[in-house]
């Protein structure tokens, strides 16, 4: 056999392994949503915050699909608003926490010594509050609204991310090739950047996914407590709220629509954080 | 920078001592020049710290390790560089050859990448041009399909082949000093005479010096001019390469050589008594006392200097006497 004959055709990096349909489904609707919840003022049937007294506490009729709330105000068209601060929340905190959560983590790893030590502990630190609790304390110091409870959810899911990434970029780094890139003269930086955070996303994607489903039933909480969105603004989290005289008196459809978002988001981004998790891990061992 | 004339070395260490974090010296009284287009031999078994001085020249020692003593490459002090100038040092004075060339490079990386990664990054050559030099680099260690090659990654290449991708990207930098640490090992033993035959070849074309760190005496005396026999952290022999098989003056060069199994000879090899020490172990007498067969009350009680005995250094209170009376090889204490 000749040396040409020995070479292999050049692979090209592409899907590793099957689409999962499971996942590639959620993925759509999710999308779906987030595109209804973009163009809402164009799609809604409604004001979000129009006021019809006689359709007060009314179910799914052909004017209102999803009924309307204790004021008359149409419930579908509420739930396309509240999409908007629902989800925007999360991708605000899970994005602020990402980027910080992986630089930090890094860092930690690659810097080692004090650094570590004093990023470890200001982590830990965090990391000892629950997320609702650090909430409440933002609401208690800036005010109530949209700003204070993403602030301080973003710094409770930052150690999330930061730990894991840690760990993952310090075996990362301890490889030998690391080391042969540095006798090659590669700056810090270019590691980083270029070898141990690809090497850290995998994991840190599906991570991410998973808190963003923690992030939104949190900023939901916050908001079901009446510490975050106000009134009248739509906010799923709120309209459950709303919505808890109604449903005692009969009439559900506030609450339980939006509690089914919520909980349909959270299903969603957790069960492709974990399949593609899953696949990526199983790509990387085999 | 001036040029280097023929007296002056181009790597000089001088009373290297490098202590761990944790107060272990690994690294005592070692010193050692190689000039311009010279090879040296640091040949010793594991944990006398041969790797230790080829890190110690790069400063990639493990965190907390505290270095004494100087290192001057081109007359320059290599620890008392900056962080850039360093990184400059690294990336176009020395390369250094890997032991294992499987765990060398990132295995989600291509060949091609590896190879450009550092061109691109720290010298601004072009992508395409870097990809050009690459294939060129990989013709020159007698990989001819370079343009394959550059999009396989680690894992589909053989050791052998790998290596001398490691070779090629050693060389890609133009550097003076090539430092192998044991660049032979992981490989099986036709592949290493290859990948050998290829570093010596390269060594002469570009007139490169080399530190070559091996525990295979064989080896070292065959590539390298001179070699430097390292024991519990330091060197008890420096001598040149060729001869020094009939002409070891150090107990423990001479039971190195005793012990290595020899090819067409029924003569069973001798292996040294006892194990082999660790520097922070060593008394405060000779290194090599304990398992020494020649060793007597001063050995044990005071360290012998790196001194001139014929054309030789050796560090052995008792080399003049044990010389004299003929090849240690022989002699039977």
């Amino acid at each position: 056999m000749t040396a040409t004959a020995l070479t292999l055709p050049a692979e090209k990096p592409g899907w590793r392994g099957r689409v999962d349909i499971l996942s590639a489904a959620l993925g759509a609707v999710m999308v779906l949503l987030a595109l209804a919840a973009v163009p809402a003022p164009l799609i809604a049937p409604y004001d979000p915050t129009a006021t019809d007294i006689l359709a007060a506490n009314s179910g799914p009729s052909p004017t209102h699909w999803l009924g309307a709330d204790d004021l008359g105000r149409d419930v579908l068209s509420r739930l396309l608003y509240g999409a908007r601060l629902s989800l925007l929340g999360p991708t605000l905190i899970i994005a602020t926490a990402t980027v910080l959560g992986t630089a930090l983590g890094i860092a930690s790893a690659w810097l080692g010594g004090w650094f570590d030590a004093v990023t470890s502990r200001i982590l830990d630190f965090f990391f000892a509050f629950p997320g609702l609790l650090l909430s409440v304390l933002a609401v208690a110091m800036i005010g109530t609204g949209f700003l204070a409870p993403v602030t301080a959810l973003a710094l409770a899911y930052t150690p999330y991310i930061a730990r894991v990434t840690r760990t993952i970029a310090v075996r990362e780094r301890n490889l030998a090739y690391v080391e042969a890139l540095r006798s090659h003269g590669l700056g810090g930086w270019a590691i980083c950047l270029r070898h141990l955070a690809p090497a850290v996303w995998p994991v840190i994607r599906a991570q991410s996914a998973i808190a963003f489903g923690s992030a939104l039933v949190d900023l939901a909480a916050v908001s079901y407590l009446g510490l975050g969105v106000q009134p009248p603004s739509a906010e799923w989290g709120l309209m459950v709220a709303q919505g808890q005289s109604a449903l005692l008196g009969g009439a559900p459809w506030q609450s339980l629509s939006a509690g089914v978002l919520i909980i349909f988001v959270v299903l969603a981004v957790n069960t492709i954080g974990e399949r593609t998790g899953n696949t990526d891990t199983a790509g990387a061992r085999a | 920078m001036n040029a280097p004339t023929e007296e002056q070395p181009l790597l000089d260490i001088a009373d290297l001592r490098i202590d761990l974090r944790d107060g272990r010296t690994v690294l005592h009284d070692v010193s050692y020049a190689v000039r311009p287009g010279d090879s040296l031999g640091l040949v010793g078994e594991s944990g006398s710290g041969k790797s230790m001085s080829l890190k110690a020249v790069l400063r990639m020692l493990p965190a907390g390790a505290r270095t004494a003593g100087g290192i001057s490459f081109d007359g320059r002090s290599v620890t008392a560089m900056n962080l850039s100038e360093l990184r400059a040092f690294r990336a176009g004075q020395v390369a250094m050859i890997p032991q294992d060339p499987r765990t060398a490079a990132n295995p989600v990386r291509t060949i091609g990448d590896f190879l450009t990664e550092v061109l691109v990054r720290s010298r601004g050559v072009a992508r395409r041009q870097a990809a050009e030099q690459a294939i060129r680099q990989l013709a020159e260690v007698g990989i001819p399909d370079g343009e394959q090659r550059l999009r396989q990654h680690p894992h589909q290449l053989s050791g052998g082949l790998l290596q001398r991708v490691m070779i090629a990207a050693a060389l890609a930098a133009e550097p003076r000093l090539l430092l192998a640490d044991e660049p032979t090992t992981a490989l099986d033993v036709t592949t290493q005479q290859e990948v050998m035959a290829i570093l010596d070849e390269q060594r002469h074309r570009h007139r490169l010096a080399m530190v070559l760190v091996t525990h295979d005496l064989d080896l070292a005396a065959a590539v390298t001019d001179r070699i430097a026999v390292m024991y519990a952290g330091t060197i008890v022999e420096l001598a040149l390469s060729e001869g020094l098989h009939r002409t070891a003056q150090h107990p423990y060069t001479a039971g190195l050589l005793r012990s290595r199994p020899a090819v067409g000879t029924r003569a069973r090899p001798v292996s040294l008594p006892g194990r082999s020490l660790s520097a922070f172990e060593a008394g405060t007498g000779c290194v090599f006392a304990d398992r020494c067969a020649f060793a007597e009350e001063r050995c044990r009680s005071v360290r012998p200097r790196l001194e001139a005995h014929g054309t030789h250094l050796v560090a052995c209170h008792r080399v003049a006497e044990l010389t004299a009376a003929g090849s240690l090889l022989e002699t039977t204490p």
